[in-house]
Formats: structure tokens, sequence, C-alpha cells
């Protein structure tokens, strides 16, 4: 379709757009403004850049997005009427005695969370700006206060309800009771590697977390902060999960019943004022304006791709390698990871899965085994720089003078170790399909 | 040189919905006219309810969507889904040059041809049915399926195509819009119970192409595209009665149960909805609303 | 800056926070509208038939009105591994080097989006969804946000060469 190769396109849309990246364009920006030149040449003059306006439009016009500011929402109420800080300081206190507790209280809560939301950018928006604040000011080191709370956004997406994994059930034709039951254990399996670098992370290195406290208290001294603040709380959750479940209501509009139980929760504990609802609403509207107006950019940038042909014909040419239908499944993995740095997981799906479903059918293997995989893939494109939403949405909600530098060093375990990850259900498909083994 | 004409679509590029362009594409690069057809766009470049845009400025040159997507360029594109005419007599009687005549004033495009026609709407649902007043149900429709579903008495819930699997496991709708064709492809046979039928409405998509960009090919190759439309239209009766066998034996094989009430009383309930849908569109286009129901519509 | 300019900033600053503030109202409407339709839902009532769409239309307006209201009171997310490498002055040069590109950006699609805006306003184009309404108000959106964002950067790229560049624009922040 170009008149340029698709080595030569690629190469040089994502050598802009790291270049534009580096200069300090912020991160929207880059992206629209390759996009204008991107849209000029390969949609074709004018009427291409015409085109791209009213993509970029449409892009952002689709209630597949809307849970992002309600969730995020969710956690600016939490963190607005104080509701948070007391948790955190409530879970501190039942938990004490163990170094680096508040990693694994972002791992826990965020496995919790990723049960009743199927949106990772909502994950890490909650946690980042409800945990993120406090670990930091403890004296939490990035890598176990940024990392574990990015890791374990992608898991959202594994465990059930997750938007992603519907979307790719649906694109390509799978059986999406199967994939959900699927993607539960491998969610699990991630967040367990989690725990364990944490634990293993700060023994052998105290400076990254602060210093466990011996403190001699009762089991009642510890717990009752726990059941005056951390227990009522559930009751939002029982909201979000119990509203879906009991079939009220779909995962996006369990979002809003979220805000409103969260709303509710902090008016029992009297700590609702109009000053925290206004700063709550202005914090949403700082952060979801920030993402969406990225996640546009994004997209576009994979339309524009797309339509070149350059990402098709780099598919196909990595494919082409072999046919082995092992060699077939781990190059797919590998196109996955690699459009994941510079494209968002839903254009990757709908470029990718028209030409890879044929050939899973043909090499006959396993789609469920195979779609679990892709998820995985997916998730770690989320964090891989340089466009990496999840990094962005930390970036957008951590406490001033965070830097995107800091960031990008405390993630590089946790891409890692969702790669082992990966690794683990290549190895052992029955870690995927060992529940919907049971339908 | 060979002219090179870029096509795109509104769907996925995979599975029988994708079949009609791909098998026209193949036919017309057959022909040796030296045209080379080459699809380009598909959701993933350009999104659905873009598509009329992109042809109309001549981003691509073949545009194959169905007319409930670009209604806001060409408002009389939301009829083709009420002829009850086959695709043949519209053609025959003028129907088709008047559809041609009002894309070509308010688009810029020609109407090449409705290559896609038919495909009954129908409505699924994960409980039975107990006659053909829905009051109590809650469907999942788009403004496509409104006409039907408030005629039959019941609730439209909006929501994306995605999240209707799960609101309808979870109990959040009783049922959802959908054509014969697909809901395979959404993963929707394992939570769907009922197909009320007889089916209503009939999908449709068609071939649009830039009129400057149509112009501006010899005699011969205009011809070609003319030809090959005409004989998409005619060999597209046969594969639609084949894909609607295979598609009802997906779905009787998922165990989906197609529910009847009186065919008198269907029969009715469809006229309502389609003198709904009519009114619609004489609404949005009193020029040449009536003129295309007396053309395309013959009360049963 | 001062006297005229000064004023039109000072009007242009009260615009992008009151879009800011309907941005903030947009969200609290839709939280709204999605947990009234779930509850109607749940009483076998009615539901209220444009939650959907007008969500749909308020994040467009959170996105691109919100933007504006972003960047003034703050930045947009920037990666920072250069800058925070190089020097004051060559920090410096690398700003005003993004914000003019992202200036040319915001305007460019500020001026094409209003064209497209204009085009459907001259046709009558109308959407029909569950509400019928005029395509140029959608259209209308974007432009007005770039706009307000191209003068946001003009503004940024003025302070800077009059040696009193925004505070906090590409802050380094304390180390952790
Ligand atoms: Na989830
Ligand atoms: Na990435």
């Amino acid at each position: 379709m170009s008149p340029v190769g698709w080595e030569l396109l690629l190469g040089l849309m994502g050598g802009f757009l790291v270049l534009l990246m580096a200069l300090g364009v912020p991160v929207a920006f880059a992206f629209l403004a390759l996009n204008l030149v991107g849209a000029y040449f390969i949609f074709g003059g004018v009427a291409g850049i015409s085109l791209l306006v009213l993509n970029a439009t449409e892009s952002i016009g689709t209630f597949v997005l809307v849970p992002i500011p309600l969730f995020v929402l969710m956690g600016e109420i939490l963190l607005t009427t104080g509701l948070a800080t007391r948790a955190i300081h409530a879970i501190e206190r039942a938990i004490a005695g163990v170094p680096g507790r508040l990693s694994l209280v972002a791992i826990a809560s965020g496995t919790v969370f990723a049960s009743l939301s199927g949106s990772s950018i909502a994950n890490t928006a909650v946690l980042g700006r409800v945990l993120l604040p406090d670990m930091l000011r403890l004296g939490y080191h990035p890598t176990v206060s940024i990392g574990p709370i990015l890791g374990i956004g992608g898991v959202a997406m594994l465990i059930p309800p997750s938007a992603l994994a519907v979307l790719l059930g649906s694109l390509a034709g799978m059986p999406i009771s199967n994939l959900l039951l699927a993607g539960i254990l491998p969610g699990l399996l991630l967040a367990t590697l989690y725990v364990a670098y944490i634990v293993i992370a700060v023994r052998m290195r105290p400076g990254l977390a602060p210093p466990a406290p011996v403190e001699r208290m009762s089991l009642g001294a510890r717990l009752a902060p726990f059941v005056r603040d951390v227990l009522p709380l559930m009751g939002i959750v029982i909201v979000v999960v119990g509203s879906i479940l009991g079939g009220y209501a779909t995962p996006s509009e369990s979002a809003a019943l979220g805000c409103l139980a969260t709303l509710i929760a902090a008016a029992c504990y009297r700590s609702l004022t109009l000053r925290a609802l206004v700063d709550a609403l202005m914090g949403t509207v700082r952060t979801s304006a920030m993402i969406l107006i990225i996640i546009s950019g994004s997209i576009t940038f994979s339309q524009i791709l797309s339509f070149s042909g350059a990402s098709r014909e780099f598919v196909e040419a990595i494919l082409g390698v072999g046919l082995d239908p092992l060699v077939l499944v781990a190059l797919m993995l590998l196109i996955a990871l690699l459009l994941g740095t510079l494209m968002d997981q839903v254009s990757i799906m709908m470029i990718t899965l028209p030409i890879f479903m044929p050939l899973i059918h043909a090499a006959d293997v396993d789609q469920i085994w195979f779609g679990v995989m892709m998820l995985v893939a997916l998730e770690v494109g989320l964090i891989t720089p340089p466009f990496g939403l999840l990094l962005f949405i930390m970036q957008s909600v951590a406490p001033a003078g965070v830097s995107m530098r800091e960031i990008m060093v405390a993630i590089v375990p946790f891409i890692l170790l969702e790669l082992v990850g990966l690794g683990l259900i290549f190895a052992f498909p029955v870690i995927a399909l060992w529940l919907p083994g049971f339908l | 040189a060979e002219t090179v004409l870029r096509v795109g679509t509104f769907l996925q590029p995979t599975g029988v919905w994708h079949q009609p362009i791909q098998r026209f594409i193949d036919q017309v690069n057959a022909r040796g006219a030296d045209l080379k057809l080459e699809l380009v766009a598909d959701p993933s470049s350009i999104n659905p309810f873009q598509l009329g845009a992109a042809v109309q400025s001549g981003v691509i040159d073949i545009a194959y969507v169905s007319g409930s997507f670009y209604t806001n360029l060409v408002p009389e594109a939301d009829a083709l889904k009420n002829f009850n005419l086959s695709v043949q007599e519209v053609r025959a009687n003028g129907a088709l040059d008047l559809m041609d005549k009002i894309h070509r004033e308010k688009m810029g495009v020609v109407f090449l041809g409705k290559i896609v026609d038919g495909i009954p709407l129908q409505i699924y649902t994960a409980r039975k049915p107990e006659s053909l007043d829905l009051t109590g149900f809650t469907l999942r429709g788009t403004p496509l399926y409104r006409p039907m579903m408030e005629t039959l008495g019941a609730d439209v819930a909006q929501m994306p195509g995605g999240e209707i699997y799960g609101a309808l496991q979870s109990g959040v709708i009783d049922g959802y819009g959908w054509p014969l064709w697909g809901i395979g492809d959404l993963g929707l046979l394992e939570v769907t119970k009922y197909r009320l039928e007889p089916g209503f409405f009939r999908s449709e998509i068609a071939l649009l192409m830039n009129a400057r960009r149509f112009d501006s090919l010899n005699d011969a190759q205009r011809e070609v595209l003319r030809e090959e439309s005409i004989a998409a239209e005619n060999w597209f009766a046969t594969f639609l009665t084949q894909v609607n066998a295979e598609e009802i034996a997906k779905q009787d094989a998922a165990g989906i149960e197609a529910v009847r009430f009186g065919d008198a009383e269907s029969a009715e309930l469809i006229r309502k909805a389609d003198e709904a849908a009519w009114k619609e569109i004489i609404a949005k286009s009193p020029q040449y609303g009536e003129e295309l129901k007396s053309l395309t519509y013959k009360a049963e | 800056m001062s006297g005229l300019p000064r004023e039109l900033d000072r009007l242009v600053g009260l615009a992008i926070d009151g879009l800011g503030a309907v941005s903030g109202a947009v969200v609290a409407f839709i939280t709204l509208a999605i947990s009234t339709d779930v509850a109607l839902r749940a009483l076998g009532l009615s539901t209220l038939g444009w939650t959907l769409e007008t969500s749909e239309y308020g994040l467009l307006i959170v996105c691109f009105l919100g933007a504006p209201y972003v960047l003034r009171h703050g930045d947009h997310i920037r990666v920072d591994v250069l800058l925070r490498k190089a020097g004051p002055r060559r920090r410096g040069a690398l700003l005003f080097l993004a914000n003019l590109i992202a200036f040319a950006t915001c305007l460019v699609l500020a001026w094409l989006g209003a064209q497209e805006a204009l085009v459907a306003f001259r046709r009558g184009a109308m959407l029909f969804k569950d509400i019928v309404m005029p395509q140029w108000i959608v259209l209308s959106v974007m432009p007005i946000g770039m706009l307000l964002l191209a003068w946001e950067f003009a503004r940024r790229i003025l302070l800077r060469l009059n040696g009193t560049p925004v505070a906090g624009e590409g802050t380094e922040g304390v180390a952790l």
C-alpha cells in the first residue's frame, strides 16, 4: 500500500514517536503530532487529516471507556475523604511486624480489586492514588511501591470480570466463559510471583522498605482499627461485585454504583464534605482527561499504521519464519509483545487476531491456552516503554515529584516476572486449561 | 498501468460477513480490465462510523458499509433495511437508481449495489417469551432494533456489544437484538436460549464508490464494476440461503430453541415495526422518503 | 506579559477553568445517570434510554475540554528521562522545542477540526442515534479544546522567552 517498505515505515513512526517523547513533548501531543504527519502521507493529504480528526473524536466517544473516569472517581473519593488513609493505617497496625507489608497489601488489594473491575487502568489509578502516597511517605523504594501497583494492575484483565478477555474472545471467536475461567489461575500465578519477589527482595535489600518496628500490642488493639476502618469498606466491594453477580448491573455500571457506595461510606464516617467531593471530581478530571487524550492519540496512531499495511506485513514477515505449532505460538506472542511497546491492547488484537486465529486453528493449537497467553502478552504491553498506558496512569496519579524515569526503572523486575509467568503458562498449559476443563 | 482501487470494510475481514466483499474483489480482479481492488481498511484502521466519510473524501475508493453507519451523510441510507422487495426488483424498478442519485447528490459517491441483502434481524432471549407481548423483558438494542422492540412492549437497554455476554449471563438483560448471522462470533451461542421467530427488517450492506474516482475510470472499467456489482447481488441470494441454514444449524446445535407464535399476529407485528421504521425515515427525509417507500415496500 | 495580553490571558484562563468545572460536573452526571438506570431497571421500570449516548458525549467533553484545564494547572504527562539528565540551559531549550511542537499540533488540529464542524453545520448533518442531534455540536468539542491547548502552549513559550517559565513545567521534583 505505502510506497516505502514496512520496515522503514514502522521504524520511522516508532522512531519519531520515541524522539518526540524524549524531547519532552507531552505523550498525548507526541502521538497527535506524529499522527498529523502520518495521516497526511498515509491516509492521503488534507482529506486524510480530516479523517484523522473524525477518527480521534469517534475513538473517545465510546461507552467502553466510561468505567475509567468512574473507577478513578471512586479512588479519588476514598482519598479526599480520608477513608483511604485511615484504612491503610489500620492495615499497617494489623499486620505490623512484616517488612514490606504495604507492598503485599498492594498486591492483595489489587487482586481483590481485579475481581471487581475489568479495567487495568482503573485498578492502577485507584491503587496508585490510595496506596502510593503513604508508601512513599513511609520510605518504600519505588521498586516495591510503584512496581507492584503497576504489575498487579494488569492482573485485572486476567481475573474476571475482564472487558479485554470478552473482547478477545469475541474477536477471536473463542468460547468466552472458557477464556474467562482460564484467566483466573494465571492471574493468581502472577500475583504469587510478585509476592515471592517482594518477600525475597525486601529480605535481601532491607533498604527497600522501612524496617518493621517490633510493636508490643494486644491482639485487640491491633485489630480494633482494622474492624473499624477496613471491614466496613468491604461494603463497597460487596456493592460492586454483588451488583454484577446479582444481575443488577454490567461491569461498567457497577463502577458508578461503587462511587455512590463510597460516598455513602464516607458520609457514615462523617468525613464527606462538599470540599472533598469537589476535589474528588476535579482530581478525576485531571487523570481522565490526560489518559483519554493519550488513548485517542494512540488509537489513531495504530489506525494509521494499520492502514499503511505496515503492521500486517510486519506480522506476516515474522510468522514466515516457521510453522511448527509451538514456534508459531511463540512468534505470535513475540509479535504481541513487540507491538505492545507502541500500541494499545485493542488495536493489537484487531490487527493480529484476523491473521492469528486461522493459523491457530490450522495448527491445531488449543485456542483457550493461546488466548490466555495473548492476554498476558497484552498485559505486558501495558507496562513496557515507550508507550505503556499504565506507566502514564501512574505518572498522573502519583504524588508530585515522582518522575517517569523512576517509574520506568521500578517496573523492570515486574516486566521480567510477567515474562516468567508467560513462560510458565507456555511450558505448563495446564495452568490455563485446568479450570475450564471442568466446564 | 493498472488502476488500483482501495477498498474498505466496516467489519472484521474474516468470516461469513466478509465473504461477499472478498468475492467481489476477487471477481473484479479476475476480469483483467486493468483494475486491481485492494482491501486496505477495516475497523483496525478506520472507525466503522467514519468509513462513509473516508469514501466521501477519497481516502478509500470503495466502501463496504451498512446504511445505518453513515446516516449523518445520507439519512435515506437507513431505509435500505426496510425494503421488502428483492434487490433484483428494486434494481429493475429504478429504486436503486434513485438511491444512486441521492448518494451522488448528498455524499458524492456512487451506489454500486446492495450486495448483502435480506439477512433477518432477530430477537434472542435467555428466558422464554410466553407471547408476543414482551412487557417486562429488558432487551439490549440499538436504534436499528428499537422500533421492533418497542412494538413488542420490551424495555430497550443500551450497552456496548462486548457487554452483552456478561449482561445476559447475569440477568441484567433478558435478551438482545442481532442478525440471524454471527451470534457465535460474539460467543453468544452459549448464553442464548431462545430465538423469537420470525425475523424482521433485513440486514444489508451496500457498496459505495467515490464518485470522482468512478468518473475518472474509463468506460470499460466502469462497466466491469457495474456488472460485477449486479453479479454480486445475484450471487448473494444463494449464499444467503446457504448461510441462513448453517447459522440455524449452529444455533440448533447449541440448544437455542426457535419460538413462534400465531402467524397472523406475527405478521401484524412486523407490519407495525415496518410502519414505525418508515415513519422515522420519512421524518428524516421528507424529500425522498415517500418515494423510496412506494418503490421498495409492498405492504402484505 | 502585561496590558491587553495579560487581560486576554486572564479571560482565557477563566474559560479554561469554567470548562474544567463543566468536565467535573459531567463526571458527576455520568455517575448519577448510570446509577439511576440501574435503579430503574432493578425496580422493573423503564430506563432513561439516553444514558449510554450522553455518557459517550460526556467522555468527549472530559477528554478535550478537560485537557486545557489539566495543562493550565499542571502538566500533561511527559517522559522526563532525557529532561532529567540535561542541565538547566539544555532543559530549557528542550522544553521550548517540545512546547512549540505541541503548540503547532494543537493549532493544526483546531483548524482542521473546526473545518469539519463547519462542513457538518453547512450540510445540516444529523446524528440519528437514540438522541437525534446535529453533528456539528459533537465535532466542535475537539477544536475548542485544541484551540485552548494551543493558547496554553503559546503562553508557556512566551513566558519561557521572557525568562519566567511556568512554575512546575517539567518539574524534576525531589528524588524519592
Ligand atoms: Na478483572
Ligand atoms: Na507498552
